[in-house]
């Protein structure tokens, strides 16, 4: 519950104004003034950045402090206004409006992203000057929720600050790269309503629901009074979850153990909580060093943050998973390859055999680092075994330099795949045979066998995680990966969801691996749980002919668990 | 006065962490130093200036440089195109 606070591309109006003579020194001192605080802002942003993601991914900010501090520039802008006798915004968008003219021809989309940086940092500058805007260090005064067409990963980190209670967002969804840094801050938010911007102005009272997903514009006394009770309720921080949690034991009523990972993209403000409660990397999003970076970081960066992050998880798996660039990641945040249809693209695994030299960088940094801890590599969007074959290939000759060179790695590091396209699925006896374990990616898994995107508003309701078809494509993954002798995790979101942890169990799903303030409360769920009776429950769901039924099905298992505590659920 | 053809040979072009590492390179010295594409020149100690150059992989662009260190300028500079200025593409 906040105030909309609505962040648009272009939203100063500069008007030219003449001053006399006398004000032109005062209108080069606002503007040494703005500028100045603009490269301060800019420095303590990539500090903090730095600490959470790394120096390799502050280093965007670099570019914006340059900007900022561009001495040169900032002198033809003080000549413009004493020459021109012109205030001090209109002369600095003026003259910066011949660099973004310049960018803005180019044909290469590339470097045409560096208008965003330039954008970045003269709109800090301008409002500064203007008088406009308040989102200081120190955040907002009032609760706030941020209104925008969409947010970069850099643009969410600088804007958690302080009194920032929920993103509101037209574009994107919460499989976007933006959702996940937004979810793995703990922050609420509703992504993808193509209408959110036209219905807000600055300053107007907006809940968002982050059970429902529900966005309720301009509550009245009585809704807002409810959903105030409900905040109260549920007081508990994502973080302070995860913080407060002494012990976490996901143990079955009846002994067995179901192993639980978390899902990282950020390093950092998990981690120690995670070590202490004794839960490893169920998935390391790599890409993550890419979005940050915008460039590919080399073998040694790659290097120095995997065996950083596998010491301190010792002796507790990290599970890194390579590049899955692509798809809606790659027109989202870069726009650099327009395809028709990226989630069907060129993505995941068919980037890397075809980008070897940069597979290899990423292999070689894994394998060494895999000295330093316990390493699981996991492939993403495999959806035929000759990827897999020649993957092997590529990694039996790292193997073999490292050898050569007596550099350490660990000879029996596990390789996985990813099943999260049918093809994958359908023929998993094949695949369990060349591989060391399973991940099932649900989310992606869903959107293939329904052939439905979720962030589309128009779709979303065939996106159907509890569809027969799915189902059965998960079975199919578990059984043949249980025949071959191998483990699986769920690391879509499905594996936080209680309801479906019951059907997970039954089928025997070794690991759950969610974002890792769902930890404590799945656990606990799966202490509720009978994995013996889950195990018949599991095969009645399979014989459920809709989605209908299956919801159903879940929802009553679900009640049952909850109400019982402990004992039989299953009717 | 020296001066020096030098090629942007990695694949994403001359975009923000490149252009930083130009602009700060030159920084260190003294000398004035000038990037040209076609009619256009800037100075390379301008963040804006490098960015505005917008310069793709392949470009051909001409660097003069002028002053008591311009041979350590031109040297250290080239080498940042040479080894694309490290990337792996």
């Amino acid at each position: 519950m906040g105030e909309a606070q609505v962040i648009r591309d272009h939203a100063f109006h500069v008007v030219r104004r003449s001053i006399p003579a006398g004000r032109v020194k005062n209108e080069i001192a606002r503007l040494r003034n703005a500028s100045q605080t603009t490269v301060e802002e800019l420095r303590t942003t990539r500090n903090k950045a730095a600490r959470a993601i790394g120096d390799s991914g502050a280093n965007i900010f670099d570019a914006q402090i340059m900007i900022a501090s561009d001495e040169e520039f900032l002198e033809s802008v003080i000549q413009r206004i004493s020459k021109e006798r012109i205030n001090a915004e209109y002369a600095y968008q003026e003259t910066l409006g011949d660099t973004i003219d310049r960018l803005e021809k180019s044909d290469d989309l590339y470097l045409r992203q560096m208008i965003h940086d330039i954008r970045a940092v003269s709109e800090r500058v301008l409002s500064l000057m203007l008088g406009v805007g308040q989102d200081d260090e120190n955040g907002f005064n009032r609760p706030t929720i941020l209104v925008g067409r969409i947010f970069s990963p850099g643009q969410v980190m600088a804007y958690a600050k302080r009194n920032v209670v929920g993103f509101l967002t037209e574009e994107g969804g919460p499989a976007s790269h933006m959702g996940l840094v937004i979810r793995s801050l703990g922050i609420p938010a509703a992504m993808g309503d193509f209408s959110v911007g036209e219905q807000l102005t600055t300053g107007t009272p907006v809940i968002i629901d982050g059970n429902k997903g529900d966005v309720i514009i301009n509550p009245d006394l009585e809704t807002r009074r409810n959903y105030r009770r409900i905040r109260a309720q549920k007081q508990s921080q994502p973080l302070n979850v995860l913080r407060q949690a002494r012990s976490i034991t996901p143990v079955c009523v009846d002994g067995r153990p179901i192993k639980l990972g978390a899902n990282l993209e950020i390093p950092g403000p998990f981690d120690d909580h995670l070590i202490r409660l004794g839960v490893g990397v169920g998935l390391y999003r790599t890409e993550f060093l890419y979005f940050a970076k915008q460039v590919f970081p080399d073998e040694e960066e790659q290097y120095l943050i995997y065996s950083r992050i596998a010491e301190k998880f010792h002796p507790l798996p990290v599970t890194l998973r390579t590049f899955d660039l692509g798809g809606d990641k790659y027109s989202d945040h870069l726009g650099k390859i327009r395809e028709d249809n990226p989630a069907l693209g060129w993505r995941g695994i068919r980037v890397a055999l075809d980008a070897t030299e940069l597979f290899r960088s990423q292999l070689r940094a894994m394998l060494r680092a895999s000295a330093s801890g316990n390493i699981r590599i996991l492939m993403p969007m495999v959806s035929d075994a000759s990827e897999i074959i020649a993957s092997m290939k590529l990694i039996e000759k790292i193997k073999r330099e490292l050898r050569r060179s007596k550099i350490q790695f660990d000879e029996d590091i596990p390789i996985g795949v990813m099943i999260e396209v049918p093809s994958a699925a359908l023929s998993a006896d094949y695949l369990a045979e060349l591989v060391d374990f399973f991940s099932i990616g649900t989310n992606d898994l869903v959107q293939y066998t329904m052939a439905a995107d979720r962030s589309n508003h128009r779709v979303s309701k065939y996106y159907n995680s509890a569809h027969p078809s799915v189902l059965k494509l998960i079975q199919m993954a578990v059984l043949a990966a249980h025949d071959n002798g191998i483990p699986v995790t769920i690391c879509g979101e499905m594996a936080g969801n209680k309801e479906m942890a019951p059907f997970f169990i039954g089928l025997g799903v070794d690991e759950l691996s969610m974002n890792p303030t769902l930890l404590p409360g799945v656990a606990d769920w799966i202490s509720r749980i009978n994995s013996i009776e889950a195990k018949r429950f599991a095969s009645r769901v399979m014989r459920l002919t809709t989605t209908e039924k299956v919801s159903r099905a879940f929802r009553e298992a679900y009640d049952y668990i909850k109400q019982q505590k402990k004992g039989s659920w299953i009717r | 006065m020296i001066e020096k053809t030098v090629t942007v040979t990695n694949k994403l072009g001359l975009h923000a962490r490149p252009s930083a590492m130009v602009v700060q390179t030159a920084s260190k010295f003294e000398s004035e130093i000038h990037l040209s594409k076609g009619t256009m020149t800037i100075n390379v100690k301008s963040m804006l200036g490098v960015m505005a150059l917008a310069a793709e992989c392949g470009t051909e662009l001409i660097l003069r440089v002028d002053g008591p260190d311009e041979k350590e300028a031109v040297r250290e500079i080239a080498r940042l195109f040479k080894t694309r200025f490290r990337e792996a593409y």
